[in-house]
């Protein structure tokens, strides 16, 4: 065999098998493609929008929109705006002690500044205080909730 | 055969199979390498049946478990690496140049490719039972794409590096010519 056929048979069967093995690749990516499309399409429908204010009591305030999995709380929302959230859970469900280095304060036995939230009634127009834990919320699509670090006093 | 070929044979088995059954990233081995070389050395056959019995072995001790239905397909990708060996050795001069690396790179990524073939087709037969064959033959082609990738670039490599000077060096080892 000359070397320039020698030459040329094995240049022929290594272009063959990168090639098959290189459309196998493809196609190997292409299943993977849609796979993740069909599994996108599938929990597109399983996530929904919400819009969360941020008010850091110090006249700086910020709304963030954000998507999120259906069946997230408002605490969810809250740690979707920021991770840097420190909190307790209690029997009652969590309670924010700090968000961005901004932590709650006890002034008095009953009063002080501490991160309270809201969600935006729809229906009256307002935001309104569910008097609950915020993990003990479910978002609703497009729901509005409002983080804010605010004064609060309690009287007995 | 003389006790030389005998003992450099029982050596390379010894270390294909131990090396074999070694627990090893997925898709780095050496039973492919050593299966040629020894097809180169020894002829079609005994690379041949080298590589069946390391592959029957590690059939029931691999670390990843038993091959099952896959086993008899492993042995007969093996086998056709191991005849390979000893049909280059028969168009090969032994004056080494840089087109043998080239050429041991083209047929180690081709043998791979087969063997991987082969044993696709055996995953495909234990597919079978759950859908059709020509669709578990396509199944068990497209996602062992990558796996079988990697195994060809690695093989690639290893052939082109390693069996020039390996059988360089058992050619001195065995003093005379191989294949003869």
């Amino acid at each position: 065999m000359s070397i320039q056929r020698r030459t040329f048979l094995f240049a022929i069967l290594g272009l063959a098998v990168w090639s098959t093995a290189a459309s196998l690749t493809a196609a190997y990516y292409y299943t993977q493609y849609v796979e993740t499309r069909r599994t996108f399409e599938e929990l597109k429908s399983l996530v929904i929008n919400a819009n969360v204010q941020m008010n850091y009591g110090n006249e700086t305030q910020n709304w963030h929109n954000e998507t999120v999995i259906a069946g997230s709380t408002a605490f969810d929302a809250l740690l979707t705006v920021t991770t840097n959230v420190e909190y307790q859970t209690t029997a009652y469900g969590v309670f924010v002690t700090s968000v961005d280095g901004v932590k709650n304060v006890a002034e008095t036995p009953t009063s002080g500044r501490a991160w309270l939230w809201y969600y935006w009634n729809a229906t009256t127009l307002k935001w309104a205080d569910l008097l609950k834990a915020s993990d003990a919320y479910v978002l609703r699509p497009n729901a509005a909730i409002a983080w804010r670090y605010e004064s609060y006093s309690y009287s007995f | 055969m003389n006790t030389q070929r005998l003992a450099l044979l029982s050596v390379l088995a010894a270390v294909c199979l131990g090396l074999q059954l070694l627990p090893r990233p997925m898709n780095l081995e050496f039973t492919s390498l050593i299966s040629f070389v020894t097809g180169m050395a020894f002829g079609s056959l005994l690379g041949a049946m080298l590589g069946a019995l390391v592959m029957f072995i590690n059939g029931f001790l691999s670390p990843y478990g038993f091959a099952g239905v896959v086993l008899p397909f492993q042995i007969v990708g093996i086998v056709l690496v191991g005849v390979a060996g000893g049909l280059y050795a028969r168009i090969t001069t032994y004056k080494w140049s840089a087109g043998n690396f080239m050429e041991t790179m083209v047929l180690g990524a081709s043998l791979t490719f087969i063997y991987d073939v082969v044993t696709n087709v055996g995953t495909a037969v234990y597919l079978a039972s759950s859908m059709p064959f020509s669709e578990a033959l396509i199944t068990a082609l497209v996602m062992g794409a990558i796996p079988s990738a990697m195994h060809i670039v690695w093989n690639a490599v290893l052939f082109a590096g390693v069996t020039v000077p390996l059988v360089n060096a058992m050619q001195k080892t065995l003093v005379r010519r191989l294949q003869v």
